[in-house]
């Protein structure tokens, strides 16, 4: 007679994930919020404002990890939150524009800093604008994110192959209007 | 290329977003935190800019609604002429049956 191999039994039970807490992640927070920061300012061009979104979806991701265990991609997780906070926050910053004046005697009033009043960022967030807004966001999934192809592609919500042709396509273009760009480096 | 590869551009542009150490570690410490909550002040100030904004678009929509039109009575006698800003025109026959005073007409455009 023989008895179970180890195969047949699951080395932990399915439902006990969840309350197990795991090392990874303090180091896996640790490792995604630069990026998630770098990521967020790019999309909203303001230092602030990208700290609050990368800290509200690392928040999203522990509670989950805490609840329910790690999600199968924690970069597809807190960049797909990230994404629609940003998203959330440019079209909050659209319908404010003409409180601007206030809004701008608060924040000089509070001492936040702003990454717009970096020259070399301002430049560099001005010419991402030219770019279009699919384009725009793979390269920054990429380029501040550090994300793959296919980690893009989750996170859009595209195809694979149409990442590529979109990022192959934004680094031609903003190459090529960074040359343009007056002063350019 | 590569397009696992980084570019120029890619590297240029993560040297300009690249946040600093302390920031990084106050988005840490914050997410990790056990008491997160929501900011008390937070709905409160919502609540007060939904209140501007109303009272804003109130304000806005009294200012561009349209003004009835003045209405002039003239006439003498049981006969009354009522004329609008617009040219409309009424006339209306009071045909008295008492004597009693006091009796008047109302005229409201539709």
């Amino acid at each position: 007679m023989s008895g179970p191999s180890n195969t047949d039994l699951p080395l932990l039970p399915q439902v006990l994930t969840g309350y197990i807490p795991s090392v990874d992640l303090d180091a896996t927070v640790a490792a995604l919020a630069p990026r998630l920061v770098a990521y967020a300012t790019g999309r909203t061009g303001c230092l602030s404002t990208g700290q609050d979104i990368a800290q509200e979806a690392l928040a999203a991701l522990v509670l989950r990890w805490r609840r329910f265990g790690p999600p199968e991609s924690p970069e597809a997780f807190v960049f797909a939150i990230a994404r629609r906070r940003a998203g959330r926050a440019m079209k909050r910053r659209a319908l404010l524009k003409p409180l601007d004046f206030i809004l701008a005697a608060r924040a000089s009033d509070t001492g936040v800093e702003s990454y717009e009043q970096r020259a070399e960022l301002q430049l560099v967030i001005r010419t991402m604008n030219r770019l279009r807004r699919a384009d725009r966001e793979v390269l920054l999934l990429r380029a501040a994110g550090e994300l793959s192809l296919d980690q893009i592609a989750i996170v859009t919500g595209s195809s694979a192959a149409a990442v590529k042709m979109r990022l192959h396509r934004a680094r031609a273009r903003l190459m090529e209007l960074l040359e343009e760009a007056p002063h350019a480096r | 290329m590569h397009d696992d590869d980084v570019t120029n551009v890619e590297r240029r542009l993560r040297a300009v977003l690249q946040p600093d150490d302390e920031r990084v570690r106050r988005v840490i410490v914050g997410a990790l935190s056990p008491d997160r909550r929501i900011h008390p002040l937070r709905p409160l100030g919502l609540l007060v800019a939904c209140v501007v904004a109303l009272l804003v678009i109130a304000q806005f929509w009294r200012a561009s609604a349209p003004l009835p039109p003045a209405l002039h009575i003239s006439g003498t006698g049981s006969v009354l002429v009522v004329t609008s800003d617009d040219g409309k025109r009424w006339v209306v026959n009071v045909q008295r049956e008492s004597t009693a005073r006091g009796e008047y007409v109302i005229a409201f455009p539709r």
